[in-house]
C-alpha cells in the first residue's frame, strides 16, 4: 500500500487477473518496525515514538473503489476462510485482492499492542474481526476499532484487460 | 490414530501450534533446536481428531498431521 500503492491501484483499475494477497502486520516488520501505510493512528513505533500522527489506509475499500473484482479480507486467526478465499481469488477472473490481517510479535507486538505474545496477538486479531453479515446490523461506534471480514465484494461486470485486449486484436484482425 | 509430525529445526518455537489444539495433544517439549527454541510435541496424539487447526496455524509450516500407518 505504500510503495506499491500505485501499481495496486493502476493493475485494479485495468482489473487484470492477478491475485494480489496483501499481509498486513500494521507496521514495517523486517526493517525495524518503522510506521507503515496501515498502522493505526495514533500507534507508537520505531518512527512515531509519540503515536502515529495518519490514519491508516482500507486497503479493500482503495482495492473496490479502483475496480478490482473480487475483493475479501480475513486474518491468520481465520486459516479456513482464508484457504477458501485465496482458490476464489485465483479461481476468479480479474484483478482479485485479499487483505490477510497477521500477527507480528517482533515488532507490532512490541511497539504497537504491548505484547510480543503470539497466542496472544493471535487471539486479538480474533476478538477484534467481525463478518460482514454481523458488521451490517453493528452501528458506527459498536464497530469502532474492529476489522470487518469475509467476501467483500465480487463483481463480473467489468472486463478482464487481457481479454478486452484479445477482442480488439480479433476484431482489427475481421 | 494420527500421527504428529514436527520438523524442529524449521520451528520458531511461536507455540502458536499448541495454542490452537482444543484438545490440548501438543505440548511444549524439553528439545532445543538448533536455532535455540522449544519445539512442541504431541503427548496426547490418541486425543488428536486431525482437525489441522496446528497445521494450518503454523507460519512456518513446521508441523504436519498424517493417518498413521495403521489408519492407511
Ligand atoms: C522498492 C523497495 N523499497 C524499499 C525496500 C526496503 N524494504 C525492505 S522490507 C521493507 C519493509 C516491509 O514492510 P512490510 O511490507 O509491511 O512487510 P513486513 O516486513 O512487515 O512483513 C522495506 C521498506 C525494498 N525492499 N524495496
Ligand atoms: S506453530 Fe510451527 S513454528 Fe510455532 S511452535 Fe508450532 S511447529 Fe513451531
Ligand atoms: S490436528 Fe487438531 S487435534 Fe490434532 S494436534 Fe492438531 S490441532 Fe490438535
Ligand atoms: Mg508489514
Amino acid at each position: 500500500m505504500g510503495i506499491g500503492g500505485n501499481h495496486f491501484i493502476h493493475a485494479a483499475r485495468r482489473n487484470i487477473d492477478l491475485t494480489v494477497i496483501m499481509l498486513d502486520n500494521h507496521i514495517y516488520g523486517m526493517t525495524g518496525g518503522q510506521v507503515a501505510p496501515t498502522t493505526p493512528m495514533h500507534a507508537t513505533t520505531q518512527t512515531s515514538p509519540h503515536g502515529n500522527p495518519e490514519p491508516p489506509i482500507n486497503a479493500c475499500d482503495v482495492a473496490i473503489s479502483c475496480g478490482a473484482s473480487y475483493v475479501s479480507r480475513w486474518t491468520t486467526a481465520h486459516p479456513k476462510q482464508m484457504r477458501k478465499a485465496i482458490k476464489k481469488a485465483i479461481n476468479h477472473k480479474g484483478f482479485s485482492f485479499l487483505h490477510i490481517l497477521s500477527q507480528c510479535p517482533t515488532q507490532a507486538g512490541r511497539y504497537i499492542y504491548d505484547t510480543t505474545k503470539p497466542e496472544e496477538l493471535l487471539n486479538q486479531l480474533k476478538r477484534l474481526s467481525v463478518t460482514k453479515q454481523k458488521a451490517q446490523k453493528l452501528s458506527k461506534e459498536e464497530l469502532a476499532g474492529r476489522t470487518v471480514v469475509g467476501n467483500l465484494h465480487e463483481s463480473e461486470d467489468r472486463p478482464e484487460l487481457c481479454e478486452s485486449i484479445y477482442a480488439l486484436m480479433q476484431a482489427r484482425k475481421g | 490414530m494420527k500421527k504428529i509430525i514436527v520438523d524442529e529445526e524449521y520451528c520458531k518455537g511461536c507455540h502458536l501450534c499448541i495454542s490452537q489444539c482444543k484438545k490440548a495433544v501438543l505440548a511444549v517439549s524439553c528439545i532445543r533446536n538448533a536455532r535455540g527454541y522449544l519445539v512442541p510435541q504431541a503427548n496426547e496424539p490418541e486425543n488428536c481428531t486431525g482437525c489441522l487447526q496446528c497445521e494450518m496455524i503454523c507460519p512456518d509450516m513446521a508441523i504436519a498431521v498424517e493417518d498413521s500407518a495403521d489408519e492407511k
